[in-house]
């Protein structure tokens, strides 16, 4: 959905959210992810990846991308918008602009 | 540890090259495809996918240009399909499975205790003709009926106990106790002699003597009376008893032939083998060509033991048969004449010849054999109580 920004910068959904006070990952679009120690990420929502290896992992989260790298990285379960990724993790970074 | 489920209905392997790895992964996720243990090595990734899903993974992958390397197939399908064709296994699998279901429903084992005078083996006739064997089924066993049979018709029996605990039976018996039979004594005896001898002595005699030491008496003679003429009370009547030794001779003449028919054995032996289940009998090998009228004949079942636990109800029996045929021997002289004694000494032991006073031998071959003669005087008891009936 193509936000439209006010003069703070913020788009018309982080007003929303900020004013109802919804959880973001609950809108269309949301993703939720949940870090686990160093060892496992679980990615909801729609979700895709795009490389694989046991050093580096990205996943496409709509219009950003999630980079994952470690050691010994594994998709342990994918099945519908989950994706789990277990491993030894060095860092987790997104990319891309949506605000 | 593998998950038995798992297992019980077959996964794939399946391996492709890491360039494919995201391909792979997001057909999994996007079909709703599940997998576990997916692992990468060497550049390649594997996964593990159910039979189902992985058809539907291949066939997804060779529509979208993906080249899986391997696909090896795990579980026991794949257990079942690579022996398919090993018939007598499937036979053996159904087979024990009758047999563990049919074993529990059985009598295994009979087990005595408390017998004394009797043998085991002839409690277990006696329980096998009350209805009670091993090979019955449990549910037709009924103790109290068995238990009420054994004490009416067995006089050995005074008191039965039988309980199944699983499939053994726990028989505790008490015997009857019998009494000695009480020996009917005549109240009124002669003793006469039993054979014919000269009379050497007494011993322990009850009644009137009617011989002296030195006399010949002859088989019937009357050695001691037990009827007394007092002349002033008239008769008395005893049973008379004790021994009358006597001088005795005994003659004995054996007869052995120079030529005689001896057994030999052909050397060549046939058996045949039973599979003994429960008391049925199957067989299962024999190597008889034809059956031959004269031969001897060894019958032994042997049942398995296993870790002491006692006979089990299945065992081999084994028939041998040796055949054998009778054919003329001769023997030597000497081998004559020490059979000849040999025999003489059997006589005589049967005969209870002792206290031997005079022993004469001759023998001499005569018409193809050895006769050996041997006359003995002994001392012996020739006294035998003959009852008598007073009428009045």
């Amino acid at each position: 959905m193509k936000q439209k920004k006010n003069e703070t910068g913020q788009s018309l959904v982080e007003k929303i959210n900020k004013t109802l006070d919804i959880s973001p990952e609950a809108l269309p679009g949301g993703t939720l992810i949940s870090i686990s120690g160093r060892q496992s990420i679980k990615v909801e929502g729609r979700v895709k990846i795009l490389l694989y290896s046991p050093d580096k992992i990205v996943l496409a989260l709509g219009k950003e991308t999630l980079t994952v790298i470690g050691k010994r990285l594994l998709c342990s379960a994918y099945h519908g918008k989950d994706i789990t990724l277990e491993g030894y993790i060095y860092l987790v970074s997104f990319e891309g602009d949506t605000v | 540890m593998q998950n038995p489920i798992i297992f019980l209905f077959g996964y794939n392997t399946i391996t492709a090259d890491l360039s494919y790895a995201a391909k792979i992964l997001n057909l999994c996720g996007f079909y709703g495809i599940p997998y576990r243990n997916q692992s990468c090595n060497n550049d390649k990734i594997s996964l593990e996918c159910s039979l189902f899903g992985t058809a539907r993974l291949l066939r997804l992958c060779r529509k979208n240009g993906i080249d899986v390397i391997s696909v090896t197939p795990h579980g026991l399908p794949h257990l079942i399909f690579s022996y398919r064709r090993r018939y007598g296994l499937l036979i053996g699998l159904i087979l024990a499975t009758a047999l563990v279901f049919l074993s529990g429903r059985v009598l295994w084992d009979v087990r005595i205790d408390g017998e004394v005078r009797l043998s085991e083996k002839e409690v277990i006739d006696e329980l096998r003709a009350c209805g009670l064997y091993v090979g019955m089924p449990l549910d037709k066993i009924d103790a109290d009926v068995i238990q009420n049979r054994v004490m009416i018709y067995s006089d050995d029996v005074s008191w039965i106990s039988i309980n199944l605990s699983g499939t053994v039976a726990h028989v505790e018996i008490r015997e009857s106790t019998k009494l000695p039979e009480e020996e009917k004594s005549p109240s009124v005896a002669n003793l006469v002699a039993a054979k014919d001898g000269k009379i050497a002595g007494f011993e322990e005699v009850r009644g009137d003597i009617t011989v002296k030491i030195g006399d010949f008496v002859r088989e019937g003679d009357l050695l001691v009376s037990g009827i007394r003429d007092s002349k002033t009370l008239g008769f008395t009547y005893t049973a008379a008893e004790g021994k009358v030794f006597a001088e005795v001779v005994d003659e004995y003449e054996v007869d052995i032939p120079l030529e005689y028919e001896k057994k030999e054995y052909l050397g060549n032996a046939y058996c045949e083998k039973y599979i003994v289940f429960f008391g049925k009998e199957i067989k299962i090998y024999s190597n008889i060509k034809k059956k031959t009228e004269s031969c001897d004949i060894i019958d032994t079942v042997e049942y398995a033991n296993v870790l002491s636990l006692g006979e089990l109800p299945f065992g081999i029996r084994t028939v041998r048969y040796i055949p054998y045929e009778f054919k003329t021997a001769k023997r030597s002289e000497n081998e004559a004449i020490d059979l000849a004694f040999y025999k003489l000494r059997l006589i005589e032991e049967e005969k209870g010849i002792c206290d031997i006073l005079k022993k004469e031998l001759s023998g001499e071959f005569l018409g193809g054999a050895y006769k050996l003669r041997s006359k003995t005087t002994s001392q012996k008891n020739i006294a035998r109580q003959v009852e008598i009936e007073i009428n009045g």
